[in-house]
């Protein structure tokens, strides 16, 4: 599952966000997109795909919020060293954007679809058409 | 009394080779003869156009699916061609007052009523061959398909049930005379509407051909053209049919003796109609009879005042330079174009043996789940599709501007794969957008997109953050950059003080190489003595030039 990257300060803002990065083979012949959610996942670093000079770290989020994602501070939670984002908290509003209920949807959309494909771009977003979100971050 | 003698005028009588007829109106004394071009394809689709010298608002006869008629009054039977228009549309003709004075016709032969659809199920018991033609033909062929069926000569007391459901009468056709005759029936529509459905017929072509030595009752056209096509070589075959007793593998032994003991097999054919080993080796052998030699094409040009060649006749076709004599073979296809402007004389380019495939009985009998027409597929920008591949298992190449395309609820063509003007390619059509991928142009990938922040910055000072994205790209690469300022997108930006023209803060926005990396720079340049203390983000793309 495709999902974005968000790097944060030591505070937790949003301080970069990369959404799609196309994935080349041996020859350098484009092959796909990069599976960020897999990559962490795996318990890869972060930094075989980006280094961002005023970040503290970078997770994986399900959503894509294109530049309004800079609007939020990341909640972690999880082991040490086996982190994720389980929110996103806006800085205004307070607003929270919880992964859990973000992923449930997604799950239950692909349990109706059934074998077959499932529309998801209601529920994150894509690559190229980020959720549009309102003032107060919902 | 006096006889008076009373002047008179002596006209002499104008000899009227051609009529052509469009709607009830007789057209010929519009016809621009040298435009007339007519072809007679038997089972396949004969064509006809033609530039009429008239305006289009003068002919009210002239609308979508016209009856178009063709006389020759040269030749016997007279009915040259039966169709029905297609398209017409003026033509601007230069230093003719008001413009638009002529229009052209295109239509296509009455072919289209085989197209005539049969919902079923229609099960006919064991019955003789043409007494099942006789029962579709008379339930399913409407007016403009004669019902003389005299010529539905072929002789088999009885050939298995059958059961004909959802398809053409075309297909229905193709399926009896499968069974019927797998290795040398065949059929014809012939231009007059006429069924012929035969094991062995004589329609004696007008002249047999010997390129060397023409006697009485020959000729030797100056370009003969004989090729063997082996493109599609097949030993065996699998035939896929409804139940297992009528599935299986049929073998051509003889032919696999002769290519050394090697099975040639491709494909294997749909067959949803075949459900006993019967019926599937009839079906795998009319196949094989087909594509386990190579057949005997070729095309030449008649000069003749009126010869009359026509799809369906039959000839000899002699050449010692190519080893053939005697070779009996059936004309195909006729293409009929005039020279002489009181249509007095005619040229007939003529294929006979198989054309493209499409020739004999039941080129689509082993492809139950096929249109069992050029028109089923691949016509939509007007030319054939065939299908399958070769013994290697490389797709066999399809003709120039052949097209698939998937059309919409509306009939409107939004993929379309195929050949638009000099360049193959695909075709999407959505909205009010046209996307055309034909390896002509590069365009920009996007590699990578995401945002970055520009920093909080003293006064009098630059400062800087970046984002090295694992890009490969081992160049500085193109890109654009776009920053947010109070919900507006913008470039990155110059501040200008307008009363001095210094450049008082600068943002920029810039994407290096770092080693596999592009690195993405978001700088800002304060010259100001206030220093800025709130951050800002940007989105950057860094872009790459590919081929599509």
């Amino acid at each position: 599952m495709l999902g974005m990257l968000l790097a944060y300060d030591a505070a937790g803002n949003v301080v970069a966000t990369l959404d799609h990065l196309v994935v080349r083979d041996d020859d350098g012949m484009a092959k796909g997109l990069w599976d960020f959610t897999a990559h962490e996942a795996a318990g890869r670093a972060h930094t075989d795909i980006w280094t961002v000079s005023n970040a503290a770290g970078s997770k994986v989020w399900p959503e894509w919020l294109g530049a309004s994602a800079h609007e939020f501070r990341v909640e972690l939670d999880g082991p040490p060293g086996r982190k994720h984002i389980s929110a996103l908290v806006h800085k205004v509003s307070g607003h929270r954007r919880e992964r859990a209920v973000i992923e449930g949807r997604i799950a239950a959309r692909m349990a109706a679809a059934g074998d077959g494909p499932a529309d998801l771009r209601d529920i994150v977003g894509g690559p190229d058409r980020p959720l549009r979100l309102e003032e107060d971050g919902r | 009394m006096t006889a008076s003698v009373i002047a008179t005028t002596v006209t002499t009588p104008v000899t009227r080779h051609l009529s052509v007829f469009v709607g009830n109106r007789d057209c010929t004394g519009d016809v621009l003869w040298s435009s007339l071009r007519l072809s007679d394809a038997g089972k396949n689709a004969g064509s006809f156009s033609v530039t009429l010298d008239q305006t289009l608002a003068n002919m009210p006869e002239l609308h979508e699916q016209s009856p178009v008629l063709v006389i020759d009054h040269d030749t016997s039977p007279e009915t040259m061609f039966r169709g029905f228009v297609k398209e017409h549309h003026p033509i601007l003709t230069p230093g003719q007052v008001g413009g638009w004075a002529r229009t052209e016709v295109r239509a296509t032969d009455h072919g289209e009523a085989l197209d005539n659809y049969i919902p079923g199920p229609e099960v006919r018991p064991a019955e003789s061959a043409a007494a099942r033609i006789g029962y579709l033909w008379g339930r399913y062929a409407n007016h403009w398909l004669s019902g003389d069926l005299s010529n539905v000569t072929i002789n088999v007391a009885s050939v298995p049930a059958q059961t004909f459901t959802a398809i053409t009468l075309r297909r229905a056709l193709d399926m009896v005379v499968t069974q019927a005759a797998p290795t040398t029936g065949a059929w014809y529509l012939d231009q007059v509407g006429r069924l012929h459905v035969y094991t062995s017929e004589t329609n004696a072509a007008p002249y047999n051909i010997d390129a060397d030595a023409p006697t009485a009752g020959e000729m030797a056209p100056a370009d003969l053209d004989i090729d063997y096509d082996a493109g599609i070589y097949r030993n065996a075959i699998y035939v896929n049919g409804a139940n297992a007793a009528g599935s299986g593998w049929v073998y051509d032994h003889a032919a696999i003796a002769q290519a050394g003991g090697s099975v040639f097999s491709g494909d294997p054919i749909d067959a949803p109609d075949c459900d006993t080993a019967t019926k599937r080796d009839n079906l795998g052998n009319m196949y094989l009879g087909r594509v386990a030699t190579s057949a005997v094409r070729g095309r030449f040009t008649a000069f003749s005042p009126k010869d009359g060649w026509r799809a369906g006749q039959t000839l000899l076709v002699t050449s010692a330079k190519i080893g053939i004599t005697n070779y009996s073979t059936r004309v195909e296809r006729v293409e009929t174009t005039l020279f002489t402007s009181d249509a007095s004389k005619r040229r007939y380019s003529v294929d006979f043996g198989r054309v493209g495939g499409q020739s004999g009985s039941g080129d689509s009998g082993f492809a139950g789940t096929m249109a069992g027409t050029t028109a089923g597929l691949g016509t939509e920008l007007g030319e054939r599709l065939s299908y399958g591949t070769d013994a290697g298992g490389t797709p066999l190449v399809h003709d120039d501007a052949v097209a698939l395309a998937v059309k919409d609820s509306a009939g409107v063509a939004r993929v379309e794969l195929g050949k638009f003007g000099s360049d193959y390619g695909l075709r999407v059509t959505n909205g009010a957008s046209v996307v055309i991928i034909d390896g002509t142009s590069d365009m920009f990938r996007i590699v990578a997109s995401g945002t970055g922040t520009w920093p909080t910055v003293g006064a009098n000072a630059s400062a800087q953050n970046f984002v090295d994205v694992a890009t490969t790209l081992t160049y500085s690469p193109a890109s654009l950059g776009f920053y947010d300022q109070t919900t507006a997108v913008q470039l990155p930006s110059v501040d200008v003080d307008l009363a001095t023209g210094n450049v008082s803060v600068q943002r920029r926005m810039d994407v290096n190489e770092s080693g596999l990396n592009s690195r993405v720079f978001f700088r800002i340049d304060n010259a100001t003595a206030t220093p800025i203390g709130s951050t800002t983000n940007g989105r950057y793309y860094i872009l790459e030039q590919t081929g599509i």
